[in-house]
């Protein structure tokens, strides 16, 4: 008998059709300023500020098993951190983003070492404490403007470019740029040996942890470049909004709740996810929210059937049924015995172990 | 084979084509030639909607008034749009609306009332992109110095109109002169942009003037207990309670100070109780609570627009709305008249020409008169502001606002004395 010849794939046919349509769907996106198009460049802005969010809290939960319910304080954190370097270091909006990032991500250090001690339920309660922390923290400084809040020295927004199409030109390539590049460190990460043991992670942390993962240390290092990758989005939000209080910046409803949303909706664990839960929820955003608390009232009804009858959400159900995969982040491998051509994969789906 | 590929590839270029064509349809360039657009940015829905409650009346009646057009300096009738957007009382809202109504709407003037938490976003995103913009109802130093401007660097965009910490201060001071006290102060001052400033406005100036402030410091806002601060009144023999409250929080400050035996000659807020239905929601500890009154029907102005008088205004709010007319409508009514006067006069010209004859403005409105350059700051002009407090009555409404302080208010009769709180 022969040994059956085999070979390792990860693309497949449809991740080589998705990802061609993402490709020329951000060439379109690219060439959107040619229109002059303000309005819809600011709704793209957001829609990729919250795309990047959705991932980053993905790869925390989805794949790390890091169930934070407390995002929205490094987005605050962020935020607050842009107008200081801004307002007090005379430092230009646009350098400040990564400064503000890398200051997150320092300040996530001890929040991580704080809340690894908690498992389960309360470190997701533990996450959402450290938030409120933050946010009274942010009260009690009177540089920052206190409760009241502060407005970023609208010069340093016009230093950024002469004209305000300029302007919006930079914010809106920056927000893509920080989009596409949440997907592609996702991507990467979940391609490497590490996104292998953050898979193993992710399906099961004790039998992971048995077979030599340090799920300790990994779980650290997502949980921090997590951080340090949503205090740069909470910086870029507050750079649109030019203005910020504690209020405003450690809203749970308004960021993480709708980050969790997002991700729940589309599908936790898959990097598909994400895009699927963002059109879903800015379609819904966009048609019904003048009906005031009835647009929240669907949105959370709309999450309670995902959650009961699609637990992978909505794109799980895509994927399982059409058997397609626009990120290929699992090998396949395809034994070249024509008898038995069938395909199988070290995890095609995340198992049910985490329900 | 071929022909599958070129399919799609034309279904790929009709899709982008499609996409690039449907901004160009929605944009507003044809409608501007004929319409004027007005942009209003307020809190509808959220803790803040009861102040903007009496804001669907004031916009109908504009409307109606505007029906047949609005003659421009140059002769052209322009039809006049008014296009409301919601802040959810929250600033992030706020700023994402207001940018819509720029960028989206491209309206030829912008307008925005209620709080900072509504009015500060806005003039921001107005600021930075040039939009003449009319504000009001939240003290005109949270939009000068609140936005971080200075007197040699005021805004380029915003007029706002309404008092300052100068009126509100000295109208409480002269609501507790009336009444004989031993002149100690305590402050409910929140942690939230209203208490802040308040605490900060208000203490230098009552010690200026003689009074004792007892400060427990920045309590947050719904605070379900209120014992220690009411213990720190009591040891300091406090007679005149003043602040910024929300309604909730009065209610309870009010009823366990009643409880643990605090009783005060004045009570004197801002926020809490300037609307007739909280102060029906306390029922008779309401009587005789003073509160800072910006628009009352016996005004003697009218308006500009419809020229109503602020009397006939009032009534035509209680009629159509089987409600008691509350302050707000009358000031919102003359932010619309200050933006339609300055689209009038600049012959509906581009943002930079509004600007100028906004900053030109000198007219009288249901508020008073506005005449830009009259106040403190070129950014503010200061409206009427009078003291109130409330009278049970045996009209067709419970409490019925009585002016007893007109002291920061021009040409406005009070309606009666102080009377202590029981």
């Amino acid at each position: 008998m022969t040994q059956p010849s085999y070979r390792i794939e990860r693309a497949t046919r449809s991740s080589t059709i998705g990802l061609a349509v993402l490709g020329l769907g951000l060439i379109g996106l690219l060439l959107l300023p040619l229109t002059g198009d303000r309005a819809t460049m600011r709704l793209i802005v957001e829609i990729a500020y919250f795309l990047a969010l959705a991932q980053m809290w993905n790869l925390l939960a989805g794949y790390a098993g890091l169930l934070s319910v407390g995002q929205h304080a490094f987005i605050g954190f962020g935020g607050y951190m842009l107008f200081a370097l801004v307002a007090h270091a005379g430092f230009s909006p646009i350098y400040s983003l990564p400064i503000a990032g890398l200051l997150s991500g320092l300040i996530s250090i001890p929040v991580a070492i704080l809340m690894f001690r908690l498992s389960g339920p309360y470190f997701a309660i533990g996450t959402w404490v450290v938030a409120e922390v933050f946010k009274l923290a942010f009260f009690e400084v009177p540089a920052l403007g206190g409760g009241s809040g502060m407005s970023l020295p609208l010069q340093a927004v016009r230093d950024i470019a002469p004209s305000a199409q300029g302007r919006e030109l930079i914010i809106y390539i920056s927000a893509l740029a920080i989009a596409v590049a949440s997907v592609v460190a996702v991507y990467a990460l979940l391609r490497s040996r590490y996104g292998l043991a953050l898979t193993a992670i992710r399906d099961s942390e004790r039998a992971s942890a048995s077979v030599g993962v340090d799920t300790f240390r990994l779980k650290l290092g997502v949980f921090v470049a997590v951080a340090a990758f949503t205090g740069m989005i909470g910086a870029l939000i507050f750079l649109q909004k030019l203005r910020i209080s504690p209020v405003a910046a450690f809203d749970v409803m308004e960021w993480s709740a709708a980050i969790i949303f997002i991700v729940v909706i589309g599908g936790i664990g898959r990097i598909e996810g994400p895009f699927v839960g963002i059109a879903i929820f800015f379609l819904l955003r966009e048609t019904t929210s003048d009906f005031g608390a009835w647009y929240l009232i669907l949105l959370g009804l709309l999450a309670i059937a995902i959650m009961l009858f699609a637990r992978q959400g909505i794109w799980g159900l895509i994927a399982d049924r059409y058997r397609i995969n626009v990120f290929p982040v699992e090998r396949q491998v395809h034994l070249d015995d024509h008898r038995q051509r069938q395909a199988s994969s070290t995890s095609l789906t995340p198992t049910s172990e985490k329900h | 084979m071929t022909k599958k590929q070129e399919l799609s590839r034309r279904q790929v270029l009709g899709g982008l084509a499609g996409t690039a064509a449907i901004p160009a349809l929605a944009s507003p360039a044809l409608a501007q030639n004929n319409s004027l657009k007005i942009g209003f940015v307020q809190p509808e829905t959220g803790p803040l909607a009861e102040v903007a409650s009496g804001n669907a009346f004031v916009l109908e009646n504009l409307r109606q008034a505007l029906a047949g057009g609005l003659q421009v300096d140059g002769g052209q009738t322009r039809n006049v749009e008014i296009v409301v957007r919601d802040s959810q009382s929250n600033s992030n809202r706020a700023s994402e609306v207001a940018a819509d109504l720029i960028l989206g709407e491209e309206v030829d003037i912008m307008c925005a009332a209620i709080h900072p938490l509504t009015v500060t976003p806005v003039a921001d995103q107005c600021e930075l992109n040039g939009v003449p913009l009319i504000s009001s109802i939240t003290p005109w130093e949270t939009q000068f110095y609140g936005r971080g401007a200075t007197d040699d660097a005021p805004f380029s965009y915003q007029l706002h109109q309404f008092w300052g910490f100068g009126e509100i201060t000295n109208t409480f001071i002269d609501i507790w002169n009336q009444l004989d006290t031993n002149k100690v102060v305590g402050g409910l001052w929140p942690n939230n942009p209203d208490g802040v400033g308040f605490a900060q406005g208000f203490t230098p100036i009552l010690e200026e003037r003689g009074f004792t402030v007892i400060d427990p410091g920045r309590y947050q806002d719904l605070t379900d207990d209120f014992s220690a601060i009411i213990r720190m009144f009591l040891e300091n023999e406090v007679e005149i309670v003043t602040g910024v409250v929300l309604p909730p929080d009065w209610t309870t400050f009010w009823t366990q100070a009643a409880q643990q035996g605090l009783s005060v000659k004045a009570a004197t807020t801002a926020a809490a109780l300037a609307f007739p239905g909280t102060a029906e929601q306390l029922g008779p500890l309401a009587q005789n609570h003073s509160f800072d009154l910006f628009w009352h029907p016996s005004f003697p102005f009218e308006s500009s627009v419809t020229g109503q008088s602020a009397a006939d205004y009032a009534a035509a709010f209680e009629e159509q709305t089987g409600r008691q007319w509350i302050q707000p409508i009358g000031t919102v009514h003359s932010v619309f008249e200050t933006a339609i006067d300055a689209l009038k006069r600049s012959g509906g010209g581009d943002w930079e020409a509004t600007r100028e004859a906004m900053f030109a403005t000198n007219l009288n409105t249901i508020q008073g008169p506005i005449v830009a350059g009259s106040g403190p700051v070129p950014n503010a002009v200061i409206t009427p502001l009078t003291g109130a407090q409330w009278r049970q009555s045996d009209g067709p409404f419970d409490f019925e606002a009585v002016i007893v302080s007109n002291i920061a208010a021009d040409g406005v009769d009070a309606g009666g004395t102080v009377q202590a709180t029981a």
